[in-house]
Order: C-alpha cells, then sequence, then structure tokens
C-alpha cells in the first residue's frame, strides 16, 4: 500500500519542520492516499483474536499481555517500512520530534486517531499517548477475572516498541491505564532506553 | 404488572431471566413464582412454529396453533414482535424474536390471578422488546462474550431492569 | 447437530432451568468444532443458600430470575461504556486503513500456522474465528437497517463519555425510534440476498460480484468474489485463508437458522485471478422448512 509515496515525498519536505503541518501532513495522506476498510470489521477481528488467545491460554492474562505484545511487535517491524514508503518522513532529531510523528502521522495513517502527547519527562526521553479514542477496545467489556490483569490493545505497544526499534530508538512502551479497567483515561507510555548503533540508516534502501 | 422476563437461546437454555416486581404492586404469588420457567417453556414450542410464519401477528397463515389466543389489533407486518402468544391462566405470555432467533419471552400477571384484568400495552411492550434487542446486540458485540452464553453482566441486568421500569409500568 | 440430553432433576426444586443435578450431552454427530455453551456444572450444594448481594452481581443463571428493584443502583458510568455507546454507525470513526487490517489479519494468520500441525487445522481456526463474528453481524446489520433515515436523534447521542445519570444511559437508545424493525429473514433466498448485499457492503463496501444457485445440487449456492478484499495481502499459498470469510458467512446462516457449510474455491478467471468461490451448502432440514412452509 505504497502507492502515492513519490507524492508524499516532495510534500514532506515542506512539512517537516512544524507541529501543525506533521497534522495536516497526516490528515492530507489519510484522506488521499490511504485504502480504507470498515473500523468496526477491524474491531471484531481484533477481538476475536483476544478472545481466541485469552481461550489458548487459559485465561492467564499476563500471557495473554506478553502475546499480544509479541504479536505487535511483528507488526511493528514490518510496519515501519510501510510508513516510511508511505510518507518519505527523515530521520526525527529528537524524541519530541518522534512523538509528534507517532501522533499526528502513524495513529492518524493507520488508524484514523490522533492520541496526545503528553506528561513529559524532565529529560524529554519518556512521554506518553493518551488515546481519547481506541478503535481496538470499541465494543469491549472486560470480564472480572479480567479487569486487573489484562491490557486489552497491548498489541499497540508491542507495535510501537518494533517499529521504533527499527529505526534505532530503543524504548520501553507499556500501558499504564485503560479506560476498560475503570482508569479515567488510556495512557501509552513511552520511555527511551538508548539510542542504537546505526548499522543500516534508516529510511533508506 | 409485575413480569418474568427470559431471554432464552437455541438450546432452550435460559440466557438471562428477571422479574420485574415493581413497588407499588404485588409480586407473583410464591406458588406461581415457582411455575414461571415452566410456564414459559411450554410456549417455547408455539414460537417455533410462529418463527417460520409469514405474519405471525396478525396469524394469517393456515397454520393456526394458538393464533386465537393472539392480540388481534395488531396488523403490522414485523415479524420480530410476536404479540401475545399463550397465556396461562389468564396470565398472557408475549414474546420476540431477535435476527439470530434468540427469544424473548415474558409472562405478564396484575399479581390477583383476575383472568380478565390483565391488559397488555401491545406498543410499550413492543418498545420494551426492541430496546432489550438492542442491548443485547450490545452485549453481544463484546468479544468475551459466545453467544447462547448466560449474559452475567450486571451493567446489562440494571439496563434492563431500567427499561422494565421505563415501559411497564402503568 | 443431533443432541441427546438426559437429565435427571431434582425434582423437590421447582426451577426448570436451574436444578439439574446430572446433565450428559451426547454429540451424536462427534462434530466438536463449536461447542455449544460453556456449561458451569451446577451443583445443588453450592447453589442452595448461595447469596448474592444486590447490586453488585448480574444474572446468574444458577440461581435464576432475581427479584430486584429497577433502578436500585447507581451504575459506575466507565464500567458501562459498552451499554452507554450508541450502535449507531456514525457514532464511532467509520474507517481505518487498510494496511492496518492487513497486518493484523496477517498476524491472526501466522498465529493459527504456529499453532497447528495441517492445513486443515490452520483453516479450521480461521473459520472458527469468522464464526464467532457471524452472529454479531447478522443482529448488528439489520438491527441497523431497521433505524430510518427520519430517526436520526440517536445519530447525536453519541455519548462515549456520556454521564450515567438516572435515566440517563437509556437516551441515546436506537430501538426507541424504530417504529418497524426489519423482517427477520425466513426464506434461503432472502438470507443469501443479505450476505451478499449488507454483509458484503458492510465488510469490503462492495456487494458480493455474484449470487448463484447450482444447477446440479439444489441446496448448494454461491457467492462470487473478483476481489477478495482480506487476503490480498496474503501470498497464495496451499493455506485458503478465505476460511476466515467462510466462518463469518457461515456464522450468519447458522445464526438465522440456516445451517450449512461454507467453503472457499480459488476460481481466477481471465480479468480475475484472485476470484474467489464461496461455496454455501445448506443442510438438507433447511430445503425441506422450506418446501413445508412457503
Amino acid at each position: 500500500m505504497s502507492a502515492g509515496s513519490a507524492n508524499a515525498a516532495a510534500s514532506s519536505v515542506n512539512v517537516s519542520s512544524s507541529t501543525k503541518s506533521l497534522r495536516v501532513f497526516g490528515d492530507e495522506i489519510w484522506k488521499n492516499k490511504t485504502a480504507k476498510i470498515n473500523a468496526e470489521l477491524f474491531t471484531l477481528t481484533y477481538g476475536s483474536i483476544v478472545s481466541q488467545l485469552s481461550t489458548d491460554f487459559q485465561r492467564n492474562f499476563t500471557k495473554v499481555n506478553e502475546k499480544l505484545f509479541a504479536m505487535g511487535y511483528n507488526i511493528g517491524t514490518r510496519l515501519i517500512e510501510d510508513f516510511l514508503a508511505r510518507t518519505a518522513l527523515p530521520r526525527c532529531e529528537n524524541m519530541v520530534k518522534t512523538s509528534e510523528v507517532i501522533s499526528k502521522c502513524a495513529f492518524k495513517i493507520f488508524l484514523n486517531i490522533t492520541p496526545q502527547v503528553t506528561n513529559w519527562a524532565n529529560n524529554k526521553e519518556a512521554f506518553s499517548l493518551l488515546l481519547d479514542e481506541n478503535p481496538l477496545s470499541d465494543f469491549v467489556e472486560l470480564p472480572m477475572d479480567a479487569v486487573k490483569e489484562l491490557w486489552y490493545s497491548n498489541i499497540l505497544c508491542g507495535v510501537l516498541k518494533g517499529a521504533l526499534e527499527m529505526v534505532q530508538l530503543d524504548c520501553d512502551v507499556f500501558f499504564v491505564n485503560d479506560v476498560l479497567r475503570g482508569d479515567q483515561s488510556t495512557e501509552i507510555r513511552i520511555k527511551l532506553n538508548r539510542v542504537l548503533k546505526d548499522e543500516i540508516p534508516a529510511g533508506e534502501d | 404488572m409485575p413480569c418474568y422476563f427470559a431471554i432464552i437461546g437455541y438450546q432452550d437454555n435460559p440466557i438471562y431471566e428477571a422479574e420485574f416486581p415493581f413497588p407499588q404492586l404485588q409480586s407473583f404469588p410464591p406458588e406461581l413464582k415457582e411455575l414461571n420457567p415452566f410456564i414459559l417453556h411450554a410456549s417455547l414450542d408455539i414460537i417455533d412454529d410462529l418463527q417460520w410464519q409469514v405474519n405471525p401477528i396478525t396469524g394469517m397463515s393456515n397454520t393456526s396453533s394458538g393464533g386465537f389466543l393472539r392480540s388481534r389489533h395488531n396488523n403490522s407486518n414485523e415479524n420480530c414482535y410476536l404479540g401475545k402468544i399463550d397465556h396461562f391462566y389468564g396470565f398472557p405470555i408475549t414474546s420476540y424474536l431477535s435476527y439470530g432467533n434468540i427469544r424473548f419471552i415474558m409472562i405478564h400477571s396484575n399479581g390477583t390471578g383476575n383472568v380478565n384484568s390483565t391488559q397488555i400495552d401491545d406498543n410499550q411492550v413492543k418498545l420494551f422488546y426492541q430496546e432489550v434487542h438492542e442491548m443485547y446486540i450490545k452485549a453481544l458485540m463484546n468479544p468475551f462474550y459466545k453467544v447462547n452464553d448466560p449474559i452475567t453482566s450486571p451493567v446489562f441486568d440494571s439496563r434492563v431492569r431500567m427499561l422494565a421500569n421505563k415501559y411497564l409500568t402503568k | 447437530m443431533v443432541m441427546l440430553v438426559f437429565a435427571i432433576v431434582n425434582l423437590t426444586n421447582f426451577s426448570v432451568f436451574t436444578m439439574p443435578l446430572v446433565i450428559l450431552e451426547l454429540d451424536l454427530t462427534g462434530n466438536e468444532r463449536y461447542p455449544l455453551m460453556s456449561r458451569k456444572i451446577i451443583s445443588p450444594s453450592t447453589s442452595v443458600g448461595q447469596t448474592s448481594v444486590a447490586g453488585t452481581t448480574g444474572y446468574d443463571y444458577t440461581i435464576g430470575a432475581q427479584k430486584t428493584l429497577p433502578n436500585r443502583q447507581q451504575e459506575d458510568p466507565l464500567a458501562a461504556a459498552l451499554y452507554n455507546h450508541s450502535l449507531h454507525p456514525h457514532a464511532r470513526r467509520p474507517q481505518v486503513s487498510i494496511s492496518a487490517y492487513a497486518f493484523l489479519f496477517q498476524e491472526m494468520v501466522s498465529l493459527a500456522v504456529n499453532t497447528s500441525k495441517s492445513v486443515t487445522e490452520i483453516e479450521n481456526k480461521l473459520h472458527r474465528q469468522g464464526y464467532a463474528l457471524g452472529p454479531r453481524l447478522l443482529e448488528l446489520l439489520n438491527f441497523r437497517s431497521s433505524v430510518t433515515a427520519t430517526s436520526s436523534r440517536a445519530l447525536f447521542g453519541k455519548s462515549a463519555t456520556g454521564p450515567g445519570g438516572l435515566g440517563g444511559p437509556l437516551e441515546d437508545s436506537l430501538a426507541s425510534s424504530i417504529t418497524a424493525m426489519r423482517r427477520r429473514d425466513l426464506r434461503v433466498l432472502e438470507i443469501l440476498q443479505f450476505v451478499h448485499g449488507p454483509v458484503w457492503t458492510y465488510m469490503f463496501g462492495r456487494q458480493g460480484d455474484d449470487l448463484v444457485k447450482s444447477s446440479e445440487r439444489e441446496n448448494e449456492y454461491m457467492v462470487v468474489d473478483n476481489l477478495p478484499l482480506l487476503t490480498q495481502f496474503i501470498g497464495h499459498g496451499n493455506v485458503q485463508c478465505d476460511a476466515f470469510v467462510c466462518g463469518i458467512v457461515e456464522g450468519i446462516l447458522d445464526g438465522a437458522s440456516f445451517p450449512c457449510k461454507v467453503t472457499a474455491h480459488a476460481m481466477p478467471e481471465d480479468q480475475h485471478d484472485r476470484r474467489v468461490v464461496y461455496l454455501i451448502k445448506f443442510d438438507h432440514e433447511v430445503l425441506q422448512r422450506e418446501a413445508l412452509r412457503f
């Protein structure tokens, strides 16, 4: 699904500076260069996967979390190529920039949502994404035995972890809160551990 | 009027049951209360027949089982709400079928056992069923719920009771 | 499926539902692909005298109907999000990117591949996951099509964060604005048109390419899709990933009481090298019923 990446490359030169234009850029790709599918089918398919895993692991939700994370990680390592091909964005110089790209481009282009970036650590190396909407968890009511254990959308953490690692950012990515558990918000924490050694420059073939 | 309401699954298993006692009215007499599930089960055969009739409400079809018992003033073309399908010593029994053929059944009673005094308001009852149907779909959409399993969500339970309060108290 | 159920019922208790002492189920067809509802074992000694605290639990079928007063509890609005959120199609973002779906679908396939020993097992797993969606789509799409354009009040009842005030949670219901529910489909052709039309449009953004009745066998129908959307990113392999869609279709038809088996067959044609034919074989009871009723 990388049609139109040439156009994207042309326009990305202008937009890579400011936050506002990143949003416009993300919206533009979503509107004009993204093939789409019914979001509810996506929701239902994911639900079917999580409930299948819950059965397979005999309701050991710690294992379900791990499995979802691993599946996400697999996706992330492949998704980043698709993302770079479609956006042709240059390397981000710092985590602030990275956070903007994740929220306004990546989430927008794939899931049509734009999480808020917030709760920055003092050293600007850790931040949170607040998901006001979450297309994975529509229609979900956690069963009693899962409320304390299961991070229903944990696949997202895996995706972020995998994708960031592919651009040399070794991060911890984990859920802090989830409205499904009765929390006030759905919050993913992203914390940079270190920048990996450049073996293959990101974004170049 | 107090009502006994149940949602029945494919294997005639109960998915949900509730009794709606409204504060200002008496509840089921104890000797009847225990019979409720039996009465309701007895009417399942009638529903199985109505399920495949073209016009279950007007009873236009040749097969006429239970037809004379049912409400006549409703000339709707619908086949989800079945109206009054049966009665038990004056207590009307109404029913509704979801698209997945999950059966919603209710025994209406005025608590006194007076044969002629229990009238049902089809419009209100139908609206009640439609609303419960919507709640049922929401419960069904939850990936942790399997079709035909009992619905144990406390939220569902409280919503259905709120709906009963809204539509069935007169 | 033929079921024999033997139940020894404790006759001192009058509830038909709650008190079987022993239930033996013999499944004569040996078909265990879709087990019936997962039954808790009901033991009289634990269910008698079991007390539930009013307002903390929902329906428990080992106890039966409970008598509680309406509006007795103030529920936690967050826990009720599923029930607060309108079912109206416009109450949610309508779309996500197809690549997001493709990544997810690929993971679902590899999950099935990694936990299976044979191709049949993989396909059965995908089929089963699709099957679980069938009854949901059947109810949801029919219910939604009962909502007319004029009853758009609920369109604005988008209360993802709606307060669960007294009476409030019921405000955004669609049902109260429905004047006539869409009719349940009773005939084979009606339900097939539902699959070929609304279901296909919902899932893939367009109708199925063709709906054909087999000229050789009474009980066989085919839905043709020239360009299957979900499997376009999966390479041609020996695993038929369209088994997922088969599961969905079978789940819908079974749910509507049209028991059948659905299989997918790759049948490329000139311009459509990914063309898939979904073969629907209805059980004979369906045809018998149809002959008897209509």
